[in-house]
């Protein structure tokens, strides 16, 4: 779980162009002062070995501009694996506001642990997570406008929300994205994971929560170009009234990946309306939801595992039946099972989540 | 082994290219009505308009102006076997029909080229009213019946090559199974291209009346050729109330062809309708046999294989669309790729509002033999009703060493020790099929199997 005291809220003006971050945590003095944040120029002058490397690694890292760099404990020591790492939650906040309409590329250092809360007020973003050799890096990205004040929902609801999320892993390294997507708008969510580095991870964990007139697209792609890399996507949806999600993911696997251990699933629940007997045929106009599905795969490799599922389907009834019979009515027992299949998949964090 | 070409006199053929004098000239040759012309014409025109497609296998080297659209052969039709000449028989014999097998079969449609010549329909069956014809006999024989469901559901505007084939096509099966007459036997068809250079543009249609039930066969075979052949069919089944329609297709061409086929079933409330759909061979295959269930309680099941071998592209599945309430639907696929082929799963399932507590499966498998080849999956699903539960799975995976291991253990070599996984792996398509396919498809599998040791 989290660890408090290490909490950092970056914010801040560092004076000479480029933006800093204050730290604020509780506590010792942790390797948190090691947080570069910082134009890209301003990247390539103070790091230029190590920020030429990094961006040379994929042509998409060419068009961020602002670079977020947490650095390892000392970037002098060489890399020992095994090495005890330092947990670092960062909340992405302050600084992101000022931000947010930039494109930003966090770079993970060597060997470090992190967890990244973003709850980032606006989806207009492009973000990249760049992880060098052996990190780990966990991102919660939670948007949920039924929270919120109804001025501000009504505000964000006419703009339109785009959403690229880029996911680079090195070496050994390991990302796992949670995303939580609840009663807004989303008409392009893109989440690319390119998997750079051999024996990297990537796990993707979505979630949508939709209702009334609200739509979500989202595009998975998941490259696979060199050996024994592994990428799980889940993306689970549950849809009221007239939703309507779009699942679109594409599995590539290079010739030059042996090894490759990739798997794409897309559940989605579509929640009938007040009663969903064929008797109720009245309230069709109220029970529009939809759900599409194309979860492809182009393989050219035969020394993989790959699979993908998908699954359309009402709440198991029944499952509604026996919670009814202890007591619960309708909506509530929907609202349980629902709870259920959203929160089963993200590992214990969904009290955090929601 | 089927790819020995033989010296053809060819009575009649049209230039190559397409135009509508051409157009006009086969119609005029086949002697067809005012209405089939002008049906044709339009079609034409519809395909001049429409744009190859961009999606899918790689089109850009068919050249639609190198293509023979008609060739009739020199025989004509006979009834008997003893009078079909033994040039012919030589190359059935080839295909590897033995005539015994006439005894099993309740009738044998042979296209050679772009004619039928040889239909046999048991006597029983023509004397409960099946119809079992070319369908160019069919226009001429019965135009009512005929021009009551032809083109109703595969119009020429559906896509490209369904208008080709709406302007120029010749020969293939009409089938006409009268209320409540259930044909236990399959009737079969075989079709050949032969001239090289010669499209061939079968039509099918196959009419299944209240409560009747057929079992339709066809198979492919072609023989080499250097420059490359187009195959365009289309293919409509009407399942009418209760009836029962499964059509095998075993197809076998030549790694020259392009075969881009449209096929497309109705069913209406109660019918079932399978398409159990094996590729093999050609250059190019973009084939999609779809299923639309249009009644309630209709049934639909594709399976389907695919094998594609070097400079190979299989592009083919299934669509399902689900109009109506409680429709059940299946679709099993299962691909392999070897010697740099590429064998790709294009599927749609749909469910629209109204096809309320409708149920799918689709389950597309792909086996990968070497490290050269490709296996893609494009798969696509759309529910637009909540009370529709459906599910998609795929798998990829290679002969794993495991398997093989196991099976050398027990005494066979490495070639059958894959030849045997291979078997299994296609056992769900094997076992839905006449017996004396089953006995083909797993020969061709073997065959396949062999030089292809990783």
């Amino acid at each position: 779980m989290m660890q408090k005291k290490n909490l950092a809220i970056i914010s801040g003006d560092r004076g000479d162009g480029s933006v800093c971050m204050q730290e604020n945590f509780s506590g010792k003095e942790s390797s948190l002062k090691n947080i570069f944040v910082g134009t890209k120029q301003l990247f390539l002058n103070i790091y230029p070995e190590y920020a030429t490397h990094i961006l040379k690694t994929h042509e998409s890292l060419a068009s961020y501009e602002y670079i977020v760099y947490i650095k390892p404990e000392s970037t002098k020591s060489p890399a020992i694996k095994f090495q005890t790492t330092t947990k670092i939650t960062v909340t992405i906040s302050a600084l992101f506001e000022k931000l947010a309409k930039e494109k930003i590329l966090i770079v993970v250092g060597r060997n470090l642990s992190v967890t990244i809360h973003d709850t980032l007020p606006d989806l207009h973003t492009s973000i990249g997570y760049w992880l060098d050799e052996s990190a780990t890096c966990t991102v919660l990205y939670k948007r949920d406008l039924a929270q919120e004040s109804s001025e501000q929902k009504s505000i964000e609801q006419d703009n339109v929300q785009s959403v690229t999320i880029n996911c680079y892993t090195g070496r050994h390294s390991s990302l796992t994205v949670y995303f939580l997507i609840a009663n807004i708008v989303v008409p392009d969510l893109k989440i690319n994971c390119y998997l750079l580095g051999e024996y990297s991870n990537i796990q993707v964990d979505g979630a949508f929560m939709l209702q009334n007139r609200q739509q979500a697209t989202v595009s998975i792609y998941q490259e696979h170009l060199v050996s024994h890399t592994s990428s799980n996507v889940m993306v689970k949806s549950a849809l009221r009234d007239s939703a309507y999600i779009c699942y679109k993911g594409l599995i590539y696997i290079g010739t030059n990946a042996p090894y490759t251990d990739a798997v794409q699933n897309n559940k989605n629940i579509i929640v009938a309306g007040n009663g969903d007997s064929m008797a109720n045929n009245n309230n069709v106009g109220e029970n529009n939801a939809r759900a599409h599905s194309i979860p492809s795969l182009e393989i050219l490799n035969n020394e993989v595992r790959c699979a993908h599922g998908s699954a359309v389907g009402p709440v198991d009834k029944e499952q509604l039946f026996v919670l009814q019979s202890r007591g619960l009515d309708q909506a509530q027992a929907t609202q349980v099972l629902i709870d259920g299949f959203i929160g089963t998949h993200f590992n214990g964090l969904w009290p955090v989540i929601k | 082994m089927l790819d020995k070409k033989q010296a053809n006199k060819n009575t009649f053929k049209v230039k190559k290219g397409l135009n509508r004098s051409i157009v006009t000239q086969i119609s005029e040759q086949k002697n067809e009505p005012g209405w089939m012309t002008d049906f044709r014409l339009e079609a034409l025109a519809i395909f001049e308009r429409m744009p190859m497609p961009t999606w899918g296998a790689d089109l850009s080297d068919l050249d639609p102006n190198n293509i023979y659209y008609y060739i009739k052969p020199i025989e004509s039709q006979k009834n008997a076997w003893e009078d079909i000449p033994d040039k012919i028989k030589t190359t059935f014999d080839k295909l590897g029909i033995p005539e015994a097998e006439q005894k099993f079969l309740a009738g044998v449609g042979a296209q050679y080229e772009s004619e039928m010549v040889y239909k046999k329909l048991k006597k029983k069956w023509e004397e409960k009213g099946v119809l079992f014809l070319d369908t160019g006999t069919a226009l001429k024989e019965h135009p009512e019946l005929f021009k009551k469901y032809f083109a109703t559901i595969i119009p020429p505007h559906d896509n490209k090559f369904a208008a080709l084939n709406s302007a120029v096509w010749s020969g293939g099966s009409f089938v006409y199974v009268p209320e409540k007459v259930i044909i236990d036997m399959p009737l079969q068809a075989y079709f050949r291209i032969n001239a090289a250079q010669m499209g061939q543009f079968e039509r099918t249609l196959i009419i299944a009346e209240p409560g009747s039930s057929v079992h339709y066969v066809e198979g492919c075979s072609a023989p080499l050729h250097r420059t490359n052949s187009l195959h365009s069919a289309v293919v409509e089944l009407v399942a009418l109330k209760q009836s029962h329609i499964r059509y095998t297709t075993i197809q076998n061409w030549s790694n020259n062809v392009y075969n881009l086929v449209t096929k497309r079933a109705v069913a209406h409330a109660k019918a079932h309708v399978e398409w159990i759909d094996g590729n093999f061979g050609s250059k190019v295959t973009m084939k999609y046999p779809s299923i639309i269930l249009q009644g309630e309680y209709a049934k639909g099941q594709i399976i389907s294989i695919a094998v594609a071998g070097s400079g190979q592209h299989q592009d083919a599945g299934g669509k399902i669309i689900h109009c109506a309430p409680f429709t059940k639907s299946n679709i099993i696929s299962k691909s392999m790729s070897k010697g740099g082929g590429r064998a790709s799963y294009r599927g749609l399932l749909k469910v629209t509002k109204e096809a309320k507590y409708s149920e799918s499966k689709v389950q597309c498998d792909a086996l990968l033999l070497d490290e050269l080849s490709r296996s893609d999956t494009y798969p696509t699903v759309i529910v637009n009703e909540s009370s529709a539960d459906i599910g998609h799975e795929a798998s990829v995976s290679k002969v794993s060493e495991e398997q093989l291991f196991y099976a050398q253990s027990r005494g066979l070599s490495q070639q059958a020790a894959r030849a045997i996984i291979v078997n299994g792996f296609i056992d769900a398509f094997v076992k839905e099929l006449p017996m004396e396919y089953a006995v083909e498809i797993n020969r061709l599998i073997a065959m396949e199997m062999e030089g292809s040791i990783g």
